[in-house]
């Protein structure tokens, strides 16, 4: 086809859209980078407008270049799909935002510098490296914490962190090694399955979250699969590379495929980190778009969608409590000793999926106690933007750009409370702006099954 | 045969569902809950409320029904930290206050009327002015406009506020440094929502005006003073000025409609009956009978006893008009019958089901042309089709009225509508 | 019609008076000037404001005409290669295909060859499954195609370039100046009188149309007036005498055009049939024209598409484009074709089309006793440089000094490449400068340096002001960088242009600032409406939902009148 016809053209959409853009400005008001970074254009001039210009203002001339691009902050974009929910005319603005991000992208860069980027980008294999060392920094952190720290910080510099952010602490035992252990498979023979879907951060770094996850899946009477998964292409979509990412989730769709069909077929994918569930939900059929990647999509839950929804009654069954809770969903009073506060923080991939915030309404109806409202301030972009808030050059950005998220959980410190998110992102830049705790909701879950008898909700 | 297909099926149980969250689906989500409902609210994102000055027009409230709507509005806004009130700000003991309205300057310089208006603009109400003696020589109006802002120009609004309300005017543009950034209204607001940014602006807005903003009746800013903090900046600002200060509306994205959706939204999930399934667009329904059973985005299926149609017609897509239309309407004969869609077919749920009755047109450059139609007209029990048609789809909207904005339908249609649906509930259980 | 008196003071004095800033006037000023005589202009509205500003933007390769006319096709064809080798950077080579679809005539595609051949046109024959690869979008009903040498032409930047070249080179032009009669001595007419914007309803008009500042009423003396001025010829010969005017055989014939807010298709697609309504496809800029209607209309007024003749060109449209219907209409304009009279059968609708492309030039010296005043009428923007080159020709006979005609030579510098600039002149009597030629550079490349205005077509402040400093009326701005004629036409930036034109200083004159403030006002107020002129016929999917919200934005957010107050202001 001719290059000079712009947008895309799939048997569903022969027309482009992008110039459907009434501009109306409705995902500017709802874009986090734009509200929180003075840099960034915004998605209706880094979308429709710029794509309007892309392919020259005539057929065959130069149109925008990759330095305006930069210019108009395309790297800044956090590909969370917000604006296209938001537009009322039907235009996928993301999808046009990410070629503007892509072009960004092109901009010649220094070779190490390059090379560290492609790494950060490249979670699968920078995970594959954080694990290949683990048992040295182990090692490390055993004998000497501060001599851990140290290493850790100098590495964090050479892959081009900022020095205020430490990199995860080594796991003990990783995920799968801890999941193998602890598989029953006869008792669990003739139970429903679900695939989990880890997650880079839960397989590499922080086995917690997905130990809790099969705790609490197992506790409500699936029999749980870790599925061999490799990176779900977010990192690499939000620094625009479409390449890789498209790669990725080729590969996922592949592997979930076929793990699903050896199980019987139609079993419903869950992920405790909703920037996978989105990329897989939403990239999968954007991307890839055939059958097998289509059907995985539609078989992807988020894991707080799927205990709030197919697992709940298990779950209530784990619990103990009745079906149906009271309705002012208030906890019972003097029951608990010692109450760990907690308040929720939705991230914005969790926005974009569109299920809603259902941990709270879940861990509500289940009576975990301690819950506290951080106010309307608190409901927003926490600044970290995936990965650029890491960066040397991203950090001090990143927390103005949360600064009223993070500030509206700063004035809860008092209480001492938990941050629950399912972002591992937003806990890492909760936890380091703020000094509070934080966790993923559904340790908290795992935490009171594990110790329903005390009454006690800590987060061990 | 593929072997992953769906898992499990999504379904979501409800008393009540809201297909749409602007201004009319969120008042109705705030009555079914208020009346006891369990609300699922399920919409793609701000509705047209990014889009909303914020600034409650229409005719005055008549009935009884129409100011117990107001009555809750103005009741339910102040338990979201979002005061609305008419004439002056006045909420009046029953919010008899729309009734007089108010006239507030818009970011053209030209009055507006409006029932209800939002406390950040209360101070600027021109009546208010004229009934307390204002003279040309007491004070005037000192527009502020900042440099990043390039949608609010100060000199402009000053100038023509001065030409269409004789009231003396002068301005000021001040820079608020490089976090701006490029100037979007969305980045401003996030920076007066950081208090200590906000410390030094003040200080600055001290150093720069104050001695000069303390000679004018008011200081009228761009409607920018944060998403969250915009009260107790306001209050500040007042302090520091030494004079009433308010906001102008201003091109979109609005931030007082900004404020108006994240504050309702957050009081109504914090209260616990309401969830938002925001980013879903409803594509079909499941009707039987006459009844409506569940409507679906295509991934989830939600279940309710009643349902609440608040797709607007402008930037939701509750509204379609396909060329043929267009051709048909721009005839003066041209009609369509109500329950029909625009596309002459018959209407679906959730896709355009709000059936249609050519009812107004525009004039352009001194030509008629019947150029949109939509809307039903509005029924006491806020039904969609007066013949057929599910019974516990209501309809909300200002949409409902005809072509002019009129956001006091919405509140009023969204009350009823919710409280419709909500008793739906009760029949069914019954 | 004056007589001189001896000795009286004059505005200006010159070789040549052209009347008219269309394709044919600027084409008749360049190619006077590169015959080195002093030429000036008058226009009595913006540059190309007329038919030139309403064509389809199409650079015939004849292959339109070859069916019905191969004289006309042969000598587009010729101009088509001319004009691509002096004028490359306003013409887009995109290419042209004829297609014929299953429901259209067989023979006439015999027919049509062999009128190319006896053109001189030579078409390629594309195969099918090729054609639907270099347009996508197109019908899959298309059974045969061939290539021709069609292209897109950027009239506006093109009459600008023109323009300014002449002004560098010392030729004069007015442009907002009307010309309201004819001065005469004995040897016959001997100049004009231009009424500039003095008068108080001039005055009005002139805020809300535009900014040129001349104040009073002037004479323009020279020894040749050359009538161009397209559809208002016979107005203007009128103001000689009636005689005149009957020797003018006009008649005008209306062109409706849609526009929709995508680049659909990569060529220009016509449709392998006798010529008729909606079968011309042209990509533009960022957006395709589809065209044209046609229809006898008793004058050039002010006309408006009718939803009659959009639901037509959407009708035809979709045998080519099936998707059609998809796609954001963005507005739809009207045009006026002024023709030879003997062309036009008036109780044919459609026999505009058929014919008449040709031009005519009248000698007024010959035919009505009026030496001096000469009429050109008639033709096609794709043939303008032809004409321009005959009226230039019979100046010469008529001035009694020879020159030979350059234009098919000298190629017109792009806009932004260096021009002497003209000596400063002060303000109240200069007519354009070459400033804004320099302003016009960024249209290549958007510039993202600063703010922008317009979001939708990304034109800065600083280019829009720079190209008002240079004395362009906004729109004439507009024209050149496309600025409100995006998605949103004008709806969002109306307010920030306001506050460009007034951080500008604008109209410069810094003493009375409420003056500045209501022309503020009242040229944003005009930009806004002329925008709203071309969407209300185009009132379907998105453009529908775009005109309830600005409605609603006018009402609650801008405080702008509504329907009741538009008829005031207006």
């Amino acid at each position: 086809m001719s290059a000079a016809v712009r947008g895309r053209v799939s048997s569903e959409r022969r027309l482009p859209l992008p110039d459907a853009c009434l501009g109306c400005s409705s995902c500017v008001a709802v874009c986090p980078v734009a509200s929180s970074d003075g840099r960034f254009a915004g998605p209706k001039v880094l979308g429709p407008a710029f794509e309007r210009l892309l392919a020259g203002p005539w057929p065959g001339e130069p149109g925008l270049g990759p330095r305006d691009a930069e210019r108009l902050g395309a790297g800044l974009c956090l590909q969370c799909h917000l604006c296209d929910l938001a537009c009322p005319a039907g235009v996928e603005v993301s999808s046009l935002t990410r070629r503007a991000k892509a072009l960004a992208r092109r901009l010649p860069r220094g070779g190490y510098r390059r090379l560290m980027d492609d790494l950060l980008a490249d979670q699968e294999r920078f995970g594959r490296l954080a694990a290949a060392v683990r048992w040295p920094r182990s090692l490390l952190h055993g004998t000497s914490p501060w001599l851990g720290r140290t290493v850790d910080g100098f590495a964090g510099r050479l892959v081009g962190l900022h020095p205020a952010r430490r990199l995860p602490r080594p796991p003990r035992q990783p995920f799968r090694a801890w999941f193998e252990a602890t598989r029953r498979p006869r008792e669990e023979r003739d139970r429903q399955p679900v695939i989990l879907f880890v997650g880079c951060h839960g397989r590499f770094h922080d086995p917690v979250v997905p130990r809790a996850a099969v705790e609490v899946l197992r506790s409500a009477g699936y029999r749980v699969v870790a599925a061999q998964e490799v990176c779900c292409g977010s990192p690499a979509l939000s620094v625009g590379d479409e390449g890789r990412a498209r790669d990725s989730l080729e590969a996922n769709a592949r592997l979930l495929d076929h793990l699903s069909t050896r199980l019987g077929g139609g079993v419903p994918i869950v992920s405790p980190c909703p920037s996978c569930s989105l990329s897989l939900r939403r990239l999968l059929p954007e991307l890839i778009g055939d059958g097998p990647a289509r059907a995985v999509a539609d078989a992807v839950w988020d894991l707080g969608e799927f205990l709030a929804g197919p697992a709940r009654v298990g779950l209530e069954q784990a619990f103990d409590r009745p079906r149906h809770w009271g309705d002012d969903g208030a906890p019972p009073s003097g029951e608990e000793a010692a109450v760990t506060p907690w308040t929720y923080h939705a991230s914005c991939h969790l926005r974009a999926l569109g299920v809603g915030k259902l941990f709270p309404a879940l861990l509500s109806s289940l009576e975990v106690p301690g819950r506290l409202d951080a106010g309307p301030a608190a409901d927003g972009c926490c600044g970290m933007g995936g990965l650029t808030g890491l960066t040397r050059e991203g950090y001090d950005l990143s927390l103005a750009a949360g600064a009223r998220v993070l500030e509206a959980y700063r004035s809860l410190a008092a209480a001492g409370p938990v941050v629950l998110s399912d972002c591992p992102a937003c806990r890492w830049q909760i936890a380091e702006a703020t000094g509070l705790k934080t966790a993923h909701p559904v340790e908290l879950l795992a935490a009171r099954l594990r110790d329903r008898a005390g009454g006690r909700n800590s987060i061990g | 045969m593929r072997a992953v297909g769906r898992g499990a099926p999504r379904v979501v149980d409800y008393d009540v569902v809201v297909i749409g969250s602007g201004l009319a689906g969120l008042v109705a989500a705030a009555a079914a809950a208020a009346a006891g409902a369990r609300v699922g609210v399920v919409a793609e994102s701000f509705g047209g409320l990014a889009m909303w000055s914020g600034l409650v027009s229409g005719k005055a409230p008549a009935g009884d029904e129409e100011l117990d709507a107001v009555r809750f509005f103005i009741e339910f806004g102040v338990r979201c930290g979002l005061e609305y009130g008419g004439c002056g700000g006045s909420r009046g003991a029953e919010g008899e206050a729309a009734r007089e309205g108010m006239e507030v300057l818009s970011s053209s310089g030209r009055p507006v009327r409006c029932l209800l208006a939002p406390e950040t603009v209360w101070a600027g109400d021109l009546r208010n002015w004229a009934s307390s003696g204002m003279q040309a020589d007491d004070g005037g109006l000192l527009v502020v406009g900042f440099t990043e802002l390039e949608d609010y120009p100060a000199a402009v609004i000053a100038g023509q506020a001065a030409a269409e309300t004789g009231v003396r005017t002068a301005h000021r543009t001040v820079s608020l440094g490089r976090a701006a950034g490029r100037g979007l209204g969305v980045r401003i607001a996030g920076l007066f929502d950081d208090p200590a940014w906000f410390e030094g602006f003040l200080e600055a807005s001290r150093r720069l005006l104050g001695r000069e903003a303390r000679r004018f009746r008011a200081v009228a800013l761009p409607p920018v003073l944060g998403l969250f903090r915009f009260r107790s900046n306001l209050e500040a600002l007042r302090e520091n000025l030494g004079t009433a200060v308010f906001e102008l509306p201003a091109v979109p994205p609005s931030l007082p409609g900004m404020r108006f959706w994240h504050l309702w939204r957050w009081r109504l999930e914090a209260d616990g009956r309401t969830t938002f399934h925001l980013g879903r667009r409803v594509v079909e329904a499941d009707t039987h009978g006459d009844r409506c059973l569940a409507v679906s985005d295509g991934l989830t299926v939600y279940r309710a006893a009643a349902f609440v149609l608040a797709t607007g017609g402008v930037a939701g897509r509750g509204l379609e008009v396909p060329p043929e239309a267009f051709f048909r309407l721009s005839k003066p004969t041209g009609a369509l019958r109500p329950g029909q869609a625009p596309g002459g077919g018959p209407a679906r749920p959730g896709e355009r089901s709000v059936p249609v009755e050519p009812i107004f047109g525009l004039e352009t450059c001194g030509r008629r042309t019947d150029w949109l139609s939509w809307g039903v007209r509005v029924q006491d029990s806020s039904r969609p089709c007066p013949t057929g048609g599910p019974a516990n789809v209501f309809v909300a909207g200002w949409q409902l009225g005809g072509p002019e904005p009129d956001a006091l339908l919405s509140i009023t249609t969204g009350w009823q509508a919710g409280r419709a649906a909500a008793d739906c509930r009760e029949e069914g259980t019954q | 019609m004056r007589r001189l008196a001896e000795g009286e003071a004059v505005f200006d004095r010159a070789d040549v008076i052209v009347i008219g800033g269309g394709a044919t006037g600027v084409g008749v000023l360049w190619d006077l000037v590169l015959r080195g005589f002093d030429v000036v202009l008058v226009e009595q509205a913006g540059l190309a404001s007329g038919t030139s500003g309403a064509f389809h933007g199409l650079l015939h390769s004849g292959g339109r005409y070859a069916g019905t006319d191969p004289e006309t096709a042969a000598g587009c064809l010729a101009e088509n290669r001319i004009l691509k080798s002096v004028a490359r950077s306003f013409i887009r080579e995109t290419g042209g295909l004829f297609v014929r679809l299953e429901e259209d005539p067989e023979d006439w595609e015999e027919r049509w060859l062999e009128g190319c051949r006896r053109a001189g046109l030579s078409p390629v024959p594309v195969r099918r499954d090729e054609v639907l690869d270099l347009e996508p979008h197109l019908t899959s009903t298309v059974l045969k195609a061939y290539r021709v040498p069609d292209a897109a032409v950027d009239g506006f930047g093109l009459l600008w370039s023109l323009v300014w070249s002449s002004v560098a080179a010392g030729a004069r032009v007015y442009l907002r100046a009307r010309v309201t009669g004819f001065l005469t001595d004995e040897d016959g007419v001997r100049g004009v009188e231009v009424v500039g914007l003095g008068g108080t309803e001039e005055r009005a008009a002139a805020v809300t149309e535009g900014r040129f500042p001349q104040a009073e009423p002037g004479e323009i003396t020279a020894e040749v007036v050359v009538n161009a001025t397209g559809p208002w010829a016979q107005e203007t010969a009128a103001l000689a005498c009636p005689a005149a005017a009957a020797s003018v055989p006009l008649g005008h014939d209306k062109g409706v055009m849609l526009i929709f807010n995508s680049r659909l298709v990569s060529h220009v697609v016509n449709r392998l049939r006798p010529p008729a309504d909606g079968d011309i496809l042209v990509p533009h800029g960022p957006v395709t024209i589809l065209g044209t209607t046609s229809g006898n209309v008793p004058g050039p007024g002010r006309l408006l598409p009718e939803p009659e003749e959009v639901a037509l060109l959407l009708c035809e449209g979709r045998a080519l484009l099936p998707d059609i219907d998809r796609v954001p209409p963005l507005r739809a304009y009207a045009g006026v074709r002024p023709l030879l009279k003997e062309a036009v059968d008036h109780t044919d609708p459609g026999a505009g089309r058929g014919g008449g492309r040709g031009f005519l030039l009248v000698d007024h010296g010959e035919t009505d006793g009026l030496p001096g005043l000469v009429t050109v009428l008639g033709g096609k923007f794709t043939t303008f440089r032809a004409m321009a080159a005959e009226t230039g020709d019979l100046v010469c006979r008529l001035v009694g000094r020879p020159a030979r005609c350059r234009t098919a030579e000298v190629g017109v510098p792009r806009l932004g490449s260096p021009v002497p600039r003209p000596p400063a002149a002060p303000v109240s009597r200069a007519p354009l400068t070459t400033g804004a030629e320099r302003a016009a550079h960024g249209r290549e490349r958007p510039d993202l340096a600063d703010s922008l205005v317009c979001e939708c077509e990304f034109v800065s402040s600083s280019r829009l002001v720079s190209l008002l400093d240079a004395g362009l009326a906004l729109s004439d701005a507009r024209r050149l960088c496309r600025l409100g004629m995006g998605g949103c036409q004008g709806i969002f930036c109306t307010q920030r242009l306001a506050g460009a034109l007034f951080g500008a200083g604008w109209p410069g004159d810094t003493a009375q600032p409420r003056t500045d403030r209501e022309a503020v006002r009242a040229e944003t107020d005009a930009f806004r409406r002329g925008r709203l002129t071309g969407v209300a016929a185009v009132q379907w999917g998105g453009q529908a939902r775009l005109s309830a919200l600005a409605a609603a934005l006018e009402r609650l957010t801008f405080g702008r009148p509504g329907r009741e107050g538009e008829e005031k202001v207006r």
